[in-house]
């Protein structure tokens, strides 16, 4: 049994696959298993124990015991309820390819700054992420060619949308123009 | 972050213990399996820790060992996941060693400091080399 060059998350993969019982379980259950995550975070995070989670919740710690150990089929009712109690709230969708959960080290920097520009996280969150794919089509437009942001001496229009302009205001430019960015005539 | 596994670094085609442990002892518990699964991508998301020591999901050990508790606290047995973070690449983490480890029990911590020397002492190793 050695590694053949595959990483963790890929042998995982492929053990979960490999086996009947795991792969319908987590079919099943890897919603929960996902919901079990964040909500461990936020709970340990915020200091609190199954006893605090029963009491907020109206249950008992013995029902919150089986539900952190993935025994049962939880109601909405509760897992809003669990959300709520961890300070948090339900998020549910059919399109789970398309929805991501902010890696938990830019919470607070996005938090802050969704503060700063007067909306909210998740506001912010879809401008950014239009941004990026917007720009990420971009770059691909342009032949892959490597840059940062270019400018050619005037002041004309920059088609990269709001990052053009911040990097215009305080960011790095870069002078290696691929045609594309050749404006300003 | 990244991962990579004892003894990777030793040699590619050895024996993962992390990975025997993946499929002997935790393939039997589908819900942890998918919890590990779950946790470890989340890890690999970020580029800093800081918010699972916060949370308790992850503890320093002695020396540059850590865990990782998925999750931090259940009855029947938690996994513990031991490993260090490269001290010349901090976005890349060492799994050395993996145990379903029950309430009572102390954490088999001996053969994770083992693998960890050994690791140390290969970096050392590269840098005098």
């Amino acid at each position: 049994m050695s590694t053949d060059g595959k990483d963790i998350i890929g042998f995982l993969d492929e053990t979960i696959e490999g086996n009947t019982e795991s792969r319908e379980y987590e079919m099943t259950w890897g919603a929960l298993a996902s919901f079990l995550n964040d909500y461990e975070h936020l709970k340990g995070t915020r200091g609190l124990t199954q006893k605090d989670i029963a009491a907020s919740c109206g249950t008992t710690q013995s029902a919150i015991s089986r539900l952190e150990r993935m025994r049962g089929k939880p109601t909405y009712e509760l897992l809003r309820r669990l959300s709520e109690a961890v300070g948090g709230s339900l998020f549910v969708s059919p399109m789970a390819d398309f929805s991501i959960t902010l890696p938990y080290d830019l919470h607070d920097r996005a938090r802050s700054l969704a503060e700063k520009k007067a909306v909210r996280v998740d506001e912010l969150m879809h401008a950014m992420l239009r941004e990026a794919i917007d720009n990420a089509e971009y770059r691909d437009e342009c032949n892959g060619t490597k840059f940062e942001l270019v400018i050619c001496g005037s002041e004309s229009e920059i088609p990269v949308g709001q990052y053009a302009h911040d990097v215009l205001t305080g960011g790095t430019i870069v002078d290696e123009a691929p045609s594309a960015f050749s404006l300003g005539a | 972050m990244r991962f990579s596994w004892y003894p990777q670094f030793l040699d590619p085609d050895a024996t993962a213990k992390v990975q025997k442990f993946i499929q002997k002892d935790l393939k039997k518990y589908p819900d942890l399996l998918s919890r590990v699964r779950t946790f470890l991508v989340s890890v690999e998301k970020v580029e800093n820790l800081d918010s699972y020591y916060k949370s308790g999901e992850m503890a320093k050990l002695e020396g540059a060992l850590h865990e990782m508790r998925i999750p931090p606290t259940r009855r029947g047995g938690v996994v513990r996941i031991y490993f260090c973070v490269n001290p010349e690449d901090s976005r890349e983490i060492m799994l050395l060693d993996a145990e379903l480890k029950h309430e009572k029990e102390p954490g088999r911590t001996d053969t994770a400091n083992r693998r960890l020397k050994e690791y140390l002492a290969y970096l050392a190793r590269g840098k005098q080399g």
